[in-house]
């Protein structure tokens, strides 16, 4: 998914609480797989359905959560993600199906 | 003396088998959940006159029906309907924890938060003010810290109390916000003026049909009212998706998450120190880019050190000890019929089932190790790319290295495979990994017929059993097994300190499960087939090899191995085979050297029987592939519960074998002779 879509969007939404850094909404809106080490991202939206998209929201992967990716494994797949405290490790081919802002750094 | 029925339910990670261990000590059951291969664990534990019957339930992240281990969890709880459930927490991930304790809220049952791990989300700086998280959610919660026993004897008593109804536990409703809440009132009352499923909280059926809740459909369309419900939840669902432009399912997980979130902000003071952790300075080097891999193999190594060198020393201890008995019991017994029985046949069954024991004893304890720190997630999170393009999980790559040594433990260690076709398709490719015993066979003819060849041509084969495992692999992830659109998503949950006592807990644990579930099995089918090797009785002593009923089977099967170059010896070599591959060599000692000068060797022997290299080499391969050994293949019975997969082990393994032979042969002849 190497498109990007381009909203502007008036209301300024707060990305990082402790920083106090601010991230405009859909002003970078990529997926997860998009996002590199150390990048944080606020999720927008999960796709897909079923099981899948079911289970990535019941472990916290929620639109207005953020994501830090923590590190991307040695053979590059899967990636260890921050999410509501915890980390969890997704696969690429999941990753895609989650929309993100991308946080300024 | 009365007797109080507690579930323990909670996140996978979250100390619940620590906290189980400690309720109960060692006054365990463990069993199957029925009808099913899903581990159930029952425990006792006393408190003055009481007696708690502790049940673990399956770790789970969630109750939806998508798993077997959630199904069985909510099952429980809703049919056996028991008297207090206990909910263990990771205080220390406390957002994620309480997404499961908001569901077991909604079963509306007295319930019990063991707030565990507190000592973890005080040293990050996480304060749980647990009066008001015990006001928010309506239910006692009681702080604890499984691995140093704090906090036990105050659970137990809450419990108690709860149980007896002299402590309040009344748990909170879940708002989910005023469209989906007048839902749930309609879909209730329904149910109720239906009368439809009510055995079960009609608001938790409600949520279940909002949900679209596979199972709870199910149920509900035996019903003769269904009908009308099910159509009037179908427009209640689409006029809420129209509303909120998303599925009633993910409105209620938001609204679930959403009330978390409201009751850590109240409950939770975090003192902000966000420096980085040791756990998460143990990962930068132990996943890191380039010594990740180094690091895991050399884990990996150690692995199998210790389950197999380590392990070589008590089985030898063993095997002397069997000698001992052996001699005694020679000495003290007149030659015979109950002597050949009580020797060869009954300590060869209790050798044949000791043998193992060792090395699952050092393989559990060393799974257990990385299970209880936290480094199997990590070796799944470094493996799970090259595994994944098998159709396989990161998981899987431990059993499949443990087959070197020996399959029997390796398709135990299948046990930390939580899915289901994940699980089967590992245990299924398992013994195509050349296990330590095939290797004796390709000692005695890579030496006879491959002289100064030898490294290449055993390598060959070891890399040829994972070629095929890897290829046999993807076939059957195409056509054995469907596959379900459930997503990886592997927790990596900090790194622990496992205390000694759970960990030789954790490994007694797994190795009594060994005995008790194959000791008896693997024992009866030694004895059957020492049977088998020991009759038709000549004058009232055994017959020759080629003359018993095994030898038999084997001079049968001639026709069939022909074209892949084996004679009649070879086959009845391969037929005993069966018991455990390395009796292969010594039927051929015993095959080949009949009738012979006794000066020779086998290596002698076998060249002068005019066996070509080609035929050599086929022979090999026919050992690596076909069927596993007895011990193998109950194994794979019992862990799979189901006597479908060692038939389809057989039946593949064989033809593959034969094929694979033959082609080695054939194309053996025109380069080699």
């Amino acid at each position: 998914m190497g498109f990007r879509w381009r909203f502007r969007w008036g209301r300024r939404r707060r990305c990082s609480v402790e920083e106090g850094k601010t991230c405009p909404r859909f002003e970078n809106l990529v997926t997860l797989e998009e996002l590199k080490t150390g990048e944080e991202g606020i999720i927008v939206k999960v796709l897909g359905n079923g099981t899948f998209r079911q289970r990535l929201l019941e472990m916290g992967f929620l639109p207005g959560t953020k994501v830090r990716v923590i590190r991307y494994a040695p053979l590059e797949d899967p990636v260890e993600y921050e999410v509501k405290g915890y980390h969890v490790a997704l696969r690429h081919e999941e990753a895609a199906r989650v929309l993100v802002e991308k946080c300024p750094k | 003396m009365s007797e109080i029925v507690i579930a323990l339910a909670g996140n996978p990670n979250s100390g619940k088998t620590t906290i189980f261990n400690q309720l109960t000590g060692a006054h365990q059951k463990v069993g199957n959940w029925p009808g099913v291969t899903v581990e159930k664990k029952e425990g006792e534990a006393r408190f003055r006159d009481f007696t708690l019957k502790v049940v673990d339930l399956p770790g789970i992240y969630s109750f939806s029906a998508y798993s077997l281990e959630e199904v069985i969890a909510r099952n429980f709880i809703l049919e056996e309907s028991p008297r207090v459930i206990v909910n263990v927490v990771d205080a220390s991930n406390l957002e994620r924890n309480l997404y499961l304790t908001v569901q077991l809220l909604e079963f509306g049952k007295p319930m019990v938060v063991a707030l565990n791990m507190i000592d973890v989300a005080k040293s990050r700086g996480l304060y749980v003010d647990v009066e008001v998280l015990s006001r928010l959610l309506g239910v006692p919660v009681v702080p604890t810290v499984g691995t140093k026993r704090l906090g036990i004897e105050e659970l137990v008593e809450t419990v108690v109390q709860v149980a007896l109804g002299k402590k309040k536990s009344q748990p909170v409703n879940v708002y989910y916000g005023r469209e989906i809440e007048e839902a749930l009132r309609e879909i209730s009352e329904k149910l109720s003026s239906l009368g439809i499923l009510q055995d079960y909280p009609s608001r938790w059926v409600a949520l279940k049909l909002l949900e679209g809740d596979r199972e709870i459909l199910n149920k509900v369309k035996e019903e003769p009212a269904a009908e009308e419900l099910l159509l009037r939840v179908k427009e209640i669902s689409e006029s809420l998706t129209r509303l909120f432009d998303e599925t009633p399912e993910a409105l209620i997980v938001e609204a679930r998450y959403g009330f978390i979130s409201g009751a850590v902000r109240e409950a939770v003071r975090v003192s902000a120190i966000s420096r980085k952790t040791l756990s998460e300075r143990l990962d930068d080097l132990l996943t890191h880019r380039l010594l990740g891999f180094p690091i895991f193999i050399l884990f990996m190594y150690l692995l199998f050190y210790l389950t197999f060198k380590l392990g070589a020393y008590p089985v030898a201890w063993l095997e002397h000890l069997l000698e001992a008995s052996e001699n005694l019991l020679r000495a003290k017994l007149p030659p015979g019929l109950l002597r050949e029985i009580l020797v060869e046949g009954v300590l060869g069954g209790v050798g044949g089932v000791l043998v193992y024991l060792p090395n699952i004893l050092f393989l559990f304890l060393g799974i257990s190790l990385f299970e209880d720190t936290g480094y199997l997630a990590r070796a799944a999170f470094i493996m799970d790319r090259v595994m994944h393009s098998l159709g396989l999980h990161g998981k899987s790559f431990i059993p499949l290295l443990m087959g070197f040594g020996c399959n029997v433990p390796a398709i135990l260690a299948t046990r930390t495979l939580e899915n289901p076709r994940e699980r089967i398709l590992t245990i299924l490719i398992n013994p195509l990994m050349s296990c330590s015993a095939r290797f004796p066979v390709y000692v005695l003819f890579a030496g006879t017929f491959f002289r100064g060849h030898e490294t290449p041509v055993v390598f060959g084969l070891y890399a040829l059993g994972i070629i095929l495992a890897a290829l046999i692999a993807r076939l059957f992830g195409r056509i054995l097994v469907k596959e379900e659109d459930t997503p990886f998503v592997l927790e990596l949950p900090p790194y622990r300190l496992p205390t000694v006592r759970s960990l030789f807990f954790h490994m007694w644990d797994k190795t009594r499960i060994y005995l008790r579930k194959m000791g008896g099995v693997i024992l009866v089918a030694s004895l059957l087939l020492w049977g088998f090797s020991a009759f038709p009785r000549v004058d009232g002593r055994s017959p020759d090899l080629a003359e018993s009923y095994i030898g038999k089977v084997g001079q049968a099967m001639e026709p069939v191995l022909e074209p892949l170059g084996f004679d009649w010896r070879m086959g009845v070599a391969l037929t005993t085979g069966f018991v455990a591959k390395e009796v292969v060599v010594s039927s051929l000692g015993v095959l080949y050297k009949v009738g012979e000068e006794t000066t020779q060797t086998l290596e002698e022997a076998l060249r002068a029987s005019g066996m070509s290299p080609a035929a050599a080499l086929a022979f090999m391969v026919f050992v690596l592939l076909y069927v596993p050994c007895v011990g193998t293949l109950i194994a794979i019975w019992k862990e799979t519960g189901s006597l479908k997969y060692p038939a389809i082990n057989v039946i593949y393994q064989l033809l593959l074998a034969w094929i694979v032979s033959f082609l080695t042969y054939r194309i053996g002849q025109f380069i080699i002779g």
